[in-house]
């Protein structure tokens, strides 16, 4: 039998266990690809199962032609290109599945399964969340179980083979972890590739209109975490400082400005100071969101004159900063372009905000009074906080403050705003984020993308730059406290009162434990961001430092001891006792049959060496002669018992008789010679009686 | 003679004549079942005793009674039932009313080839008393020990242990017999001359003797003078090591079943008219010596499933 047929028995072993693997490895990509492309690997996966019992036929090359363009047409049409993130690993899951249905020998079996292993890791371009991680290292020792019985454990049963598998794995953890540890990491994105266009699906955008942050509202998912290294701000000075936007076209609020200026001068800062690590998750924008107002942050990032920090580059991994604020911050004065920019409305405002506006600067025309007057016009007047507002006809300002007056922060920011510049008071609109959900488990403060805030800042003489929050006027609660609603039928939001949830949560103490239980889950992840993703040359340098290591050639050469030992060790453990190879006979033995081997004939290691040269007789009908001889005197030497030297001296000269294969066959062989010999050993069997070598025919007919 | 090997291997190829024969003759009675005939004398030459364990019907006993005619022994069938008491199979003392004493009358047991058929159909006590007999090679019988004849080869035959109205044998007993071998179904060749041709058992009488118990002895002594070399002996002790560490079983071949498969593989060897035995002796006569003395971890499979991974995991050293 050639060593790299695919005979069915060991396909019966193998196949259900690698087709049940496979399907296990695209299926996290369906979080990430159209569902058509996992599909068809799960498709050539149960036409390759039926295959295996007779139940379909197999793919005639044609067909299976046909169906690489099909696959191929397939990733162009959702990606329209085949590299990148997403079309370059479907052009690999499409690739996996049409292997497996290609499959010939036991080296493409092997492909396969190192495919699915790569495949495995790419789900990593898409997410490193630990249930991803565990997944896949399931995935990776059901795959390992596949070597496994292709490497002769297939006489193994399943159990057998999965816990062999998941053992192996278990022992590769250490070595995974030394070189986790060790290893130089990379600096920059490692995960992500070239990102293929800049989705917004997550954060703050760089433009604000009704309806932009209402997306983000209701999303749980986490912004950032914010580990405090002594005290937690009280919630009504948790604002995150993001984007600020001057510029009003009358529907769509924009920063202004291409790229925004370098501070020119810190700002005075007073008040307590907080320091904090702020782990972002990446939102593919340069912004980091400090705690109003930023006093000292990392060299990288850069304080801009509208007061938010911008890192170098867009942010796709998450990213650890550690920061100070200060609460109370004073201003230097407002340029004169500034100015003209902080009053820009456009075109001429709406009769009814005129009136509304007249009216207040008749009653105090100081900027401070008329804020307070439209804070207690917010209040007074029936403005409801509502996620869901309703649509808006004519202009968008007047509409919402005097037809519909439902809506969030957006509005009630935009719509202060713009009254405050109507009454000639410098203003501006800042996002971010405000409050964040504090975790008692993991003593951190998380923030999701549910708060992202809009407020105001208007310009006072002598103050400086102070922050309004029009939104507190209507909803205080969602700002003094952590947020904590449902919104209604009808979008209105209602804020679970202080009793209610404290009744709420006692009634239902299995809420409560799937608060905990949540909460329990939001400090693991944590502490998963913090100690294995952030694991980047910064924190490496400061462990090794920790260790003592503190030049790269020094750890090289300790990793190299490290595991040059770890080899030796196994290499001890595992290292074949008492090899044969002191037998001189062996010896020459060995180096004949090496000989051999360069022809295509192997002996198997459990194969009689009577046997083989049988086999090699049939094969090779010119070497019949010759090995039989040489395999004669060998086992007359290594099992008749006895070992002149003159014996030894006449199996070598008997081993030199064997040509060592390089002449003459050499030429042709390529894959159909290959196939020519697999059919001329199978047609030797069947026709032995015709076949000119009678030496073996005893040997045949008693082992049947 | 051993310096170019001559003997060794080409010898291979041409079987002794007086196996040859005797396979040919028995293979003329039995069709189609030559690799267990051979089997069958190798045990006979290795001084093991056989069980055969098939589905009723496949010629078992035909076997038993040919393998008798060819050697001229002088046989005997006990038919093992659940009322069959020790002293039906070992004999008893009966009171002779002539000389007024107690008379041995030996049992069937003391017969050169004892046919023990259907083994698993009687109480564990039958069983053990032929059991005995079989190890120890004498009867003790009121307490006069008295020997069993040279040679002396017991057939077993038994029923599938999944049949109805069996004792298995337990594990300790089934180590006295040196092989267990399967007959198996004929081939449609061999089932359609079968058909055709004349009664087997008319053919017994006409049978020659091809191999005298005289001559037997000797070739058993000369089994035992077959030399198995050290590079062998590391191989046996592969394979008993695999048995025993791997975790496919559920316990190792012992020592005892070390020695069964290197005195299988030396009359194996002798019967091919090699003074050595080579490691495909030893893999000739594996399943039949290691497949009833092994238990897949999985509980079950054939003989030939059992013994699979050690023919083909287990490297010659």
């Amino acid at each position: 039998m050639s060593p790299s047929a695919l005979s069915p028995e060991l396909l019966r072993r193998n196949l259900p266990l690698l087709c049940a693997a496979l399907a296990l490895v695209v299926t996290p990509h369906t979080a990430d690809l159209p569902l058509d492309i996992p599909g068809f690997v799960w498709l050539a996966c149960g036409w390759r199962l039926a295959m295996l019992y007779d139940k379909a036929p197999a793919l005639a090359r044609v067909s299976l032609f046909l169906l690489t363009l099909a696959g191929a047409g397939l990733v162009y049409l959702h990606f329209h290109k085949f590299y990148g993130r997403e079309g370059g690993t479907a052009l690999f899951l499409v690739g996996l599945g049409l292997k497996l249905l290609e499959m010939r020998s036991l080296r493409d079996l092997y492909l396969v399964v190192y495919l699915a292993l790569f495949v495995a890791v790419t789900e990593y371009l898409f997410s490193q969340s630990i249930p991803i991680a565990a997944y896949t290292l399931g995935v990776v020792t059901l795959l390992m179980s596949c070597l496994i019985g292709l490497n002769g454990g297939e006489s193994l049963s399943l159990v057998h083979r999965l816990r062999l598998g998941a053992k192996m794995v278990a022992q590769a953890i250490p070595v995974m972890v030394v070189l986790f540890l060790f290893l130089p990491r990379i600096a920059g994105p490692l995960w992500k590739l070239p990102e293929d266009e800049p989705s917004g699906k997550t954060g703050l955008s760089d433009s604000m209109e009704p309806g932009e942050i209402s997306r983000l509202g209701l999303s749980r998912e986490t912004a950032f975490h914010v580990d405090f290294e002594a005290t937690l701000p009280p919630p009504q000075e948790r604002y995150w400082r993001g984007p600020v936007f001057w510029q009003f076209d009358g529907r769509r609020w924009t920063a202004g400005y291409d790229t925004p200026l370098p501070a020119r001068q810190p700002p005075q800062l007073s008040g307590t100071t907080y320091r904090y690590a702020l782990t972002l998750e990446p939102h593919r924008r340069r912004w980091v969101f400090p705690l109003e107002t930023a006093e000292s942050f990392p060299a990288e990032l850069t304080r801009v004159e509208d007061g938010f920090l911008l890192a170098v580059e867009p942010i796709r991994e998450r990213r650890r900063y550690v920061l100070s604020s200060r609460p109370a911050a004073r201003f230097n004065a407002l340029s004169e372009s500034e100015r003209r920019r902080a009053l820009q409305i456009p075109g001429i405002p709406d009769e009814r905000v005129r009136e509304l506006v007249n009216g207040w600067l008749l009653e105090n025309p100081s900027a401070e009074a008329l804020a307070q007057r439209a804070l207690r016009h917010f209040r007074e007047e029936p403005f409801v906080y509502s996620l869901r507002p309703p649509a808006i006809a004519g202009d968008p300002v007047a509409g919402f403050l005097f037809d519909t007056r439902r809506g969030f922060c957006e509005h009630y920011s935009g719509a202060f705003v713009y009254l405050m510049r109507v009454a000639g008071v410098p203003a501006r609109v800042v996002t971010g984020y405000q409050g964040g959900h504090w975790n008692p488990v993991g003593h951190f403060l998380e923030v999701a993308q549910a708060d992202a805030h809009a407020w105001a800042e208007i310009w006072l003489d002598g103050d400086g730059w102070t922050r309004i929050d029009p939104t507190a006027a209507v909803a205080p609660e969602r700002i003094e406290r952590e947020m904590e609603f449902a919104a209604g039928a009808d979008g209105a939001v209602v804020f679970a009162s202080p009793v209610a949830e404290a009744l709420g949560e006692r009634l239902s103490s299995l809420h409560g434990l799937m608060r905990e239980a949540g909460l329990m889950w939001d400090a693991v992840d944590h502490a998963w961001v913090q100690w294995v993703l952030a694991y980047g040359p910064e924190n490496q340098g400061r462990f090794l430092d920790r260790l003592g290591i503190v030049d790269w050639n020094r750890l090289v050469y300790s990793l190299t001891g490290l595991l040059s030992a770890l080899a030796l060790v196994s290499f001890a453990l595992l290292w074949p006792r008492n090899r044969g190879a002191a037998d001189p006979a062996l010896r020459i033995y060995r180096r004949i049959t090496a000989k051999l081997e360069h022809m295509g004939l192997t002996r198997g290691p459990a194969e009689g060496m009577a046997d083989f040269a049988a086999r090699v007789a049939r094969t090779r009908p010119e070497l019949a002669e010759s090995f039989g001889r040489f395999t004669e005197l060998f086992l007359a030497i290594r099992y008749g018992g006895s070992e002149p030297a003159a014996a030894l001296e006449r199996l070598k000269a008997l081993g030199r008789e064997i040509p060592s294969g390089q002449r003459g066959s050499h030429q042709h062989r390529g894959l159909g010679d290959l196939d020519a010999r697999t059919q001329g050993i199978s047609g030797a069997a069947a026709e032995a009686p015709h076949h000119q070598c009678p030496q073996t025919s005893g040997n045949h007919s008693h082992r049947q | 003679m051993l310096a170019d090997g001559s003997h060794f291997f080409r010898n291979r190829r041409n079987m002794d004549p007086v196996f040859s024969r005797l396979l040919e003759t028995a293979n003329s009675v039995i069709l189609g079942k030559e690799h267990p005939i051979r089997l069958c004398i190798c045990c006979l030459l290795a001084r093991g005793h056989l069980l055969i364990e098939d589905v009723p019907g496949v010629g078992k006993t035909t076997l038993a009674r040919t393998l008798a005619a060819l050697l001229g022994l002088k046989y005997q069938r006990i038919q093992f039932t659940s009322d069959l008491l020790p002293a039906d199979v070992l004999g008893s003392s009966i009171y002779d009313a002539a000389t007024h004493s107690f008379r041995f009358h030996p049992g069937p047991v003391f017969n050169p080839m004892v046919l023990a058929d259907e083994i698993n159909r009687s109480t564990p006590r039958a069983q053990s008393a032929l059991l005995e007999a079989m190890e120890e090679r004498q009867v003790t019988v009121e307490g006069e020990t008295r020997p069993l004849p040279e040679p002396f080869f017991v057939i077993a035959t038994q029923n599938p242990n999944t049949q109805i109205g069996t004792f298995p044998l337990p594990e300790s007993q089934l180590d006295r017999f040196l092989m267990r071998i399967e007959l198996g179904y004929p081939d449609s060749r061999a089932e359609r001359e079968l058909l055709m041709g004349e009664e087997r058992y008319a053919l017994l009488p006409q049978l020659p003797v091809c191999l005298p118990a005289e001559e037997l002895l000797v070739l058993q002594t000369r089994v035992r003078n077959v030399h198995a070399s050290p590079a062998l002996l590391d191989y046996v002790q592969a394979l008993l090591h695999f048995s025993r560490e791997s975790p496919l079983y559920q316990g190792g071949l012992s020592p005892r079943a070390g020695l069964a498969l290197l005195h299988a593989a030396k009359a194996w060897a002798l019967m091919d008219g090699r003074a050595a035995v080579l490691p495909e002796d030893i893999q000739a006569v594996l399943p039949s010596v290691a497949g009833h003395r092994l238990k897949l971890a999985s509980n079950g499979g054939s003989m030939a499933a059992t013994v699979a991974p050690l023919l083909r995991d287990v490297a010659i050293p």
